[in-house]
């Protein structure tokens, strides 16, 4: 992002929260009462602003997007030479009333709340987020018609409290700059290692957290997800690399620093699901129901795994090598139950 | 099927039979792809 788009970023954000605000103050004056330069000065904002922000809550209303849906501002009355510059806000009433969420919305705001609860590693975090479920669940209480209290529990495991803890002595070492010493599972090798690694931030992508660090066995930046950390030992010593950047991984877990392979796999209709469960460069649809997929794959034996798995619904389209690999890997199981290939 | 020739299915003998045929079909497709 652009220094430019970053700063029209914060623009927009700032001016969504003038307009929560403007709303109910433009309500609490009254209709017609109130002019543009006492708004200015009791919102603290210039006048040309305020006329700039209610030209934005001039297209703003309810879902449809019709002229009656509308917020209405007489914006004639605020820039032109002869006008009164008073604030006049019509059609906005509904914003007046307390916010009424539906049992659908209220229950999933109190999932996410109590999911962000679980993960919250600051207490004052946990505060906050404990006094607004207690005001949710009580209002969805006293909303239920049967009276029967709408608490959620997604369950103790919801977050795994052991992955929590280790997020938070991660996030220590990270903060403190030493080593850690992990046991990792790597799941293409099926086998548990042992390294030394410089951890540089905890990071997420699609719900899964990673530990991002320079890995002195690799010699190299590496990813471990925690649910396959068995074990992180902090060390005493200070880490051997100078700092970085947790991977920023918004934009997938590949990026062009990686030594990736993009390999294309036909896949039939069975094998569709890989589509949605990793994250492919492209996706082509093909006439029998089946797809053509192009897949960024940082390990070659984890591509013979899934083509593995996948048998016989995938086959290698773009590298012959990994078709060799894969026909001696299956003519090595078939050899298992004295079959031929 | 993922573990390749590090597993092998003793039993229950249709569960094998099972393996044995993606596999089979599986390098049939490679074998007619290729």
């Amino acid at each position: 992002m652009s220094a430019a788009e970053r700063s029209s970023a914060s623009g927009a954000r700032e001016q969504v929260g003038r307009l929560l605000t403007l709303v109910p103050y433009l309500h609490a004056k009254g209709a017609g009462a109130v002019r543009l330069d006492e708004a200015a000065r009791d919102l603290g904002v210039p006048e040309r602003q305020l006329v700039k922000d209610l030209r934005v809550l001039f297209l703003c209303g309810l879902p449809g997007g019709y002229p009656d849906d509308l917020i209405d501002v007489d914006i004639d009355a605020l820039v032109d030479p002869d006008g009164d510059r008073v604030i006049r806000v019509s059609n906005a009433d509904y914003l007046a009333r307390p916010l009424r969420l539906t049992p659908t919305e209220a229950t999933a705001v109190i999932v996410a709340l109590r999911a962000l609860r679980s993960g919250a590693v600051s207490d004052e975090t946990r505060e906050v987020v404990d006094r607004a479920l207690a005001k949710l669940e009580q209002a969805a209480a006293e909303g239920a018609a049967a009276g029967e209290p709408a608490r959620v529990d997604p369950g103790e495991d919801a977050v795994d409290p052991e992955l929590a803890r280790l997020r938070v002595t991660l996030e220590r070492a990270v903060a403190r700059r030493r080593q850690v010493r992990l046991r990792y599972w790597v799941p293409s090798r099926d086998e548990e290692s042992e390294r030394i690694v410089d951890p540089r931030g905890v990071v997420s992508h699609r719900g899964v957290d990673y530990l991002d660090a320079w890995c002195h066995s690799a010699e190299a930046p590496r990813s471990f997800r925690l649910d396959r950390i068995a074990a992180a030992q902090v060390l005493d010593t200070p880490v051997a690399t100078p700092p970085a950047e947790p991977r920023d991984l918004t934009e997938g877990f590949f990026t062009q620093a990686d030594d990736v392979l993009v390999v294309t796999l036909r896949l039939a209709p069975e094998a569709r699901w890989v589509t949605e469960y990793y994250s492919p460069v492209a996706v082509r649809p093909l006439d029998d129901g089946g797809v053509e997929v192009d897949l960024q794959v940082a390990d070659r034996r984890w591509l013979v795994r899934l083509l593995m798995r996948l048998a016989p619904y995938a086959r290698v389209v773009s590298h012959p090598e990994f078709t060799e690999t894969f026909a001696g890997t299956i003519a090595d199981a078939l050899n298992l139950y004295g079959e031929d290939a | 099927l993922a573990h390749g020739p590090d597993v092998y299915v003793e039993e229950p003998a249709d569960l094998r039979a099972q393996v044995v045929a993606r596999l089979r079909a599986a390098a049939d497709l490679v074998r007619s792809a290729g």
